[in-house]
């Protein structure tokens, strides 16, 4: 079945699904795309976000672009409906750090819920800025 | 694995709601539109060169965050010493088969290199994007690209230089393809 190979998602534009506290878009200059999506105060262990995304059968790839203003990130659990399909430690890199999750088979087309969530953390929080996602197909 | 998923695209997507380019309806005696199980493509692709490329060659694929320019953001090679001629990335995209206009969103400056765009190796056109001066957010349209039904590959190939251009570099912003006609 034809498809998209690349699935660009600018996080602050919209999103479809949220639980936790409802996040907040910010203009920054320097980030690509010009802003970011953040969590009230430092983020809680409950947040989630989703977008819905239209795969086809293969293998695929995550790219997450972040800000890691200090100490204070979480890991990203990301997942495809309630399936985990990796994790991105977001709580180092700087500005515009990227972090990838590759190999993740999905055997049928379908549409599926991208969810990006904060379950677990490095730090003594749970914040993220998110900048940009990309799902790409590799094979 | 992911399992599964609620849905599958032909029962989320109806092409006779969703199909623009129609102008009656299915039933109402005229165009029927496309077969009840065609999957939908959309008419525009549109992303930013500095997300994810498929191949890169001859070059470090670098992200560069520019507040200056449209997007936030610029695809080009590591430094001067990384651009070299013959210097590629490549994205893959599928649409349905149609004419396309393609247009890139670039920055012109005294040390970039002529651009060919390639879809699945054969060049649709070239852009030189070489200036006196810096210059961001140029725009390039080549248009009447016929493209078939299918995944396809979007190169763009360091191919010359402009006779004053001190270097092969290039710095990519946007890309869209939009579908303009059957």
């Amino acid at each position: 079945m034809d498809g998209p190979w690349h699935i660009d998602i600018t996080p602050w534009q919209s999103w479809v699904y949220e639980a936790g506290s409802t996040p907040n878009r910010y203009a920054v200059s320097g980030n690509f795309g010009g802003g970011v999506l953040y969590p009230n105060g430092f983020g809680s262990a409950s947040n989630e976000i989703g977008w819905d995304v239209p795969l086809t059968a293969g293998t695929w790839t995550i790219t997450l672009i972040y800000n890691q203003p200090g100490a204070i990130n979480a890991i990203a659990t990301m997942k495809l409906d309630t399936t985990t399909v990796g994790t991105i430690d977001m709580s180092t890199g700087g500005s515009n750090a990227v972090g990838t999750i590759s190999g993740i088979s999905v055997s049928t087309d379908a549409i599926y819920r991208l969810k990006f969530t904060t379950p677990t953390t490095n730090t003594a929080n749970y914040y993220y800025e998110l900048v940009h996602i990309t799902l790409s197909r590799t094979a | 694995m992911v399992a599964a998923a609620r849905r599958t695209y032909r029962k989320k997507l109806r092409p006779r709601d969703l199909d623009p380019t129609r102008t009656t309806l299915a039933g109402s005696g005229g165009d029927p539109g496309p077969p009840a199980d065609a999957v939908l493509m959309p008419y525009r692709l549109d992303w930013p060169a500095w997300g994810v490329a498929d191949t890169v060659s001859g070059m470090t694929f670098t992200r560069t965050q520019v507040s200056s320019t449209l997007g936030g953001g610029r695809a080009e090679q590591a430094s001067t010493a990384d651009a070299d001629n013959g210097d590629f990335f490549e994205y893959l995209f599928d649409v349905d088969a149609g004419t396309y206009s393609f247009t890139m969103i670039y920055d012109r400056d005294s040390n970039q290199g002529i651009v060919d765009v390639l879809i699945d190796g054969v060049s649709i056109g070239t852009i030189d994007t070489y200036l006196s001066g810096w210059a961001p957010n140029t725009v390039a349209t080549i248009s009447s690209v016929g493209i078939s039904q299918g995944p396809h590959t979007l190169k763009l190939l360091i191919n010359g230089k402009n006779a004053s251009s001190s270097d092969y570099r290039m710095a990519i912003s946007w890309l869209s393809l939009t579908r303009t006609g059957a």
